[in-house]
This record gives structure tokens, sequence and C-alpha cells, in this order.
């Protein structure tokens, strides 16, 4: 069973230069890499997947859900998508205190969460990357590392089907590194949930790519799919 | 001490309308500008900040053209709704919120557009809805920005004179501002007034600049 399937044509124009992205893959992986040199369009891959970006061509469905069809008209909004994106700078809501930002996707109306009361799970994610205690900081107070989990617990939180992870760890110092990685490499399993990482890192590419997209220049496609004995 | 309390509060009553009316059409304006892309854009906003660099006095004229008893729009309003906003407090008000509509207008563009989009993205992908965002993203952060705006704004507008003196006239207990107020005083020879009146106006706006001082430099850093 094909989940992922991906195949997307758009032209961007930047400052100085134009680009072309030309990218098809299917992968039935719940751990896909996306590799290549800075510069060949990996972040607008994932964009793209994400909804953040709209390609002029292509369809990206996963499962039965089809996220884009061009041809179809179907475009679901990232709003719809179900899918986490953690930012390579996290991005941290800076006016809100962990606690806050940790609870923020689970209240969809015009107000930030307040009442510790009414979403008990908060709790339970600062628990578990070792947050305890931090919950009224705010982010500027946190270590890299710290702001990383609690950007990570926003993005498991809300229970999502893939989880994409932007260069995620280039920020951050050796050991850290592998601590983190190993936590989503745990929490993947343990959600069993689609987790894409963008990486030039081969320790990520090898942690994470059981299917491994290759882009040059703007063009990719699969260069290696395991198959889980 | 003598204090002409009229003058006073109505300089108080105008600048409060006037914050408020730019408010209003300078918070969406100014989003629109930032956030969005159209034909014109950058033209609208040269027109919009025009009144920052207009002498005030050219603004009063304009506006009495527009809204005097023939003016295109006075004449609407006389005819069909028997308002007449020459002369009045109402007008005062209108010539303070166009003098310092550019103050808001501007602050808030730059408050905006000084907030990273990945926020936005980052929301989005949390899923919230693009409304929600703007009240529990945008709006929070661009605030204290927007507040020192305002803060200028409400200052500049206790100071209006030019355009104020052209619309509203110079009518003691009915609209007479304090600024005005002041340039009576001293064309009568009554320095005492004239004194006080100034001592207040100044206290005030050392005051607000205090306070714009104050909040720019506690603001949260994105």
């Amino acid at each position: 069973m094909t989940r992922l399937y991906v195949n997307i044509q758009n032209s961007f124009s930047f400052a100085k230069r134009s680009f072309f992205l030309d990218v098809e893959f299917a992968s039935n992986q719940k751990r896909i890499a996306i590799t290549g040199p800075s510069g060949s369009g990996k972040s607008l891959l994932l964009q793209s997947i994400a909804g953040l970006i709209t390609p002029e061509q292509g369809k990206i469905s996963f499962g039965d859900i089809v996220f884009l069809d061009v041809e179809k008209k179907i475009n679901q909004k990232p709003q719809a998508r179900n899918i986490s994106y953690l930012f390579q700078h996290y991005n941290l809501f800076p006016h809100l205190t962990v606690w806050q930002n940790i609870a923020f996707p689970l209240t969809k109306g015009f107000f930030n969460p307040r009442h510790k009361s009414h979403f008990l799970q908060v709790e339970e994610w600062l628990e578990r990357f070792e947050l305890t205690g931090l919950g009224d900081f705010y982010p500027e107070k946190l270590s890299g590392g710290q702001q990383q989990r609690v950007a990570l617990a926003r993005a498991l939180i809300k229970q999502p089907q893939i989880l994409l992870l932007d260069e995620p760890f280039s920020a951050l110092d050796y050991q850290l590194r592998n601590k983190i990685r190993n936590q989503i490499d745990e929490w993947q399993r343990k959600l069993n949930i689609t987790v894409i990482v963008v990486s030039h890192d081969p320790e990520d590419i090898s942690q994470f790519g059981n299917s491994i997209i290759e882009l040059k220049n703007g063009h990719g496609n699969e260069i290696k799919s395991y198959t889980p004995r | 001490m003598y204090i002409p309390w009229f003058a006073l509060i109505l300089s108080l009553k105008v600048a409060v309308f006037s914050l408020i009316v730019n408010l209003v059409l300078g918070l969406p304006l100014g989003f629109l500008l930032a956030r969005k892309q159209f034909w014109g854009k950058e033209f609208l906003d040269t027109i919009l900040t025009l009144p920052m660099v207009m002498p005030p006095t050219v603004l009063g004229y304009y506006l009495l053209v527009l809204l005097g008893r023939n003016g295109f729009i006075g004449y609407g309003l006389e005819h069909y709704f028997g308002i007449n906003l020459i002369f009045t407090w109402q007008g005062a008000v209108i010539a303070a919120s166009i003098v310092t509509f550019p103050l808001i207008f501007k602050q808030v563009r730059t408050a905006f557009e000084g907030i990273n989009q990945q926020y936005e993205q980052t929301a989005q992908m949390l899923g919230i809805s693009n409304f929600a965002i703007f009240f529990r993203i945008l709006l929070p952060l661009a605030w204290p920005n927007i507040l020192v705006g305002l803060l200028l704004a409400f200052a500049r507008s206790l100071g209006e004179f030019g355009a104020t003196l052209m619309v509203a006239g110079s009518i003691p207990g009915k609209t007479q501002t304090m600024s005005i107020a002041i340039y009576e005083a001293v064309q009568s020879g009554q320095d005492t007034i004239a004194n006080s009146l100034v001592i207040i106006l100044s206290v005030v706006c050392v005051f607000i600049l205090l306070s714009a001082k104050y909040l720019s430099s506690h603001k949260i850093h994105t």
C-alpha cells in the first residue's frame, strides 16, 4: 500500500534566480528522510506537503486522503491536513508561557488557553519531555534543547498523522542532538505516526531514512526504500 | 493657577475620540498593507501618509471645502441628515483624526511587518484558523508597538492647532481647545492663563512620551 504519494511541479522566482521544483515519489514507509545539498528545494518540498505552499501542478496524497490535486481542484488548507511541522527555529510563541504554548493547539477559538484544569494532558507532556516545573516560564528563559522539547510537545499534543521536521537538530550540540533524535524515534514508534525529516546530517538519515528522497537542484526521487522484515 | 477646565476637557475628549476613530480605521488598513499584496499598495500608503507632511492648515482647508455647507460631503450631510460639522467639537475630532492618522497607521503597519511570518505558519500547522491567528498571535505581538503609535497620536491630538482652528473655529465653551485657548490668551495679553495652559500641556506631553519610551523598551522580543 502506498501511504504517501507526492508528484509536484512548481516554479519559484526568488530575488535573483528562478527555481523549478519537480519531485515525484511514493512511499509506504513511516520514516522518510529528504536530503540533498542546500538550495536543492528540500524545505520547499516539505512546505508543499504541509500546504504552506501550493504547487502549480501535481498531486499529494496520504493513504486515502487527497491533500492536493490541482487537476481536480482539491487543495486542503494546512489546518485540515492534520500535520505537525517542527520548524528549524522552533517558533515558540514569545507572548505565551511554556504551558500555553503546549496547550495552544487544544483551543480553536479566538482566545489562547488559560485555565489549566481544562487541559490535564499538558502536564503529561511536560513530564514526558522533562519540562516539569517550567510551565509558567516564557520561552526566552529556556535553553535551546528545552525550547525544542516544548516545540515537540506542542507538535505532538494535537495527535498529528504526520510529523514534519525541518533540519530539526542543526541548532543543537552533538549530545543534545542524539538525545532528542532518540526521543523523536521513541515517539514515532509509540504514536505510530509518519515522520518526514529534512536533513543533510548522515545520522538523521540513517535513523529516519527507511525511505530516502534525494533532491538535486529541485529534481528528486526516491533512492532507497527499505522493507521492514 | 487658573485652569480653564472646559478647554482642557474638550482637548482630552477630542483626543480620545480621534484615537478611537483611528484605531478602527488604522488597524485593518495597517494590517492589510503589512500582510497582503495588491495593486497600488504603495500608492495607497503614500496617500494615507500624506497628512504627516502636509501643513495642518492645508488639511483644514481641504476639510472645510469638503465638509462646509456647499462642500461635497457637507452638502449631503446637511441636506439629508441635518448634520453640520463645521464649528462643532465633532468637526475638531475629524480634523485631529486626519492629522494623527499616519502616526497610528504607519506604526500599525510596521508592527505587523515586524512579526516573523513563521509564527503564522506555525499556528496554521497547529490547526488554528487564520482569523483566530490574528487575535491569538498577531495582535498580541504587535500590540506594544501599536500602543506606542496610539500614545504619540494622542499627544499630537492634544497639540493640534491648524486644522482644528480651520474646521471647528475658536468658540470659547464650545470648540476652543487647549492649544487654541493658549493662542487666544497670548493674543489678548492674558499671560497667567497662557502660562498655566502651557505648563499643563507640557507636563501631559512629557508624561505621554515617557510612557511611550517605557513601553517600547519593555516590548516582547520577537
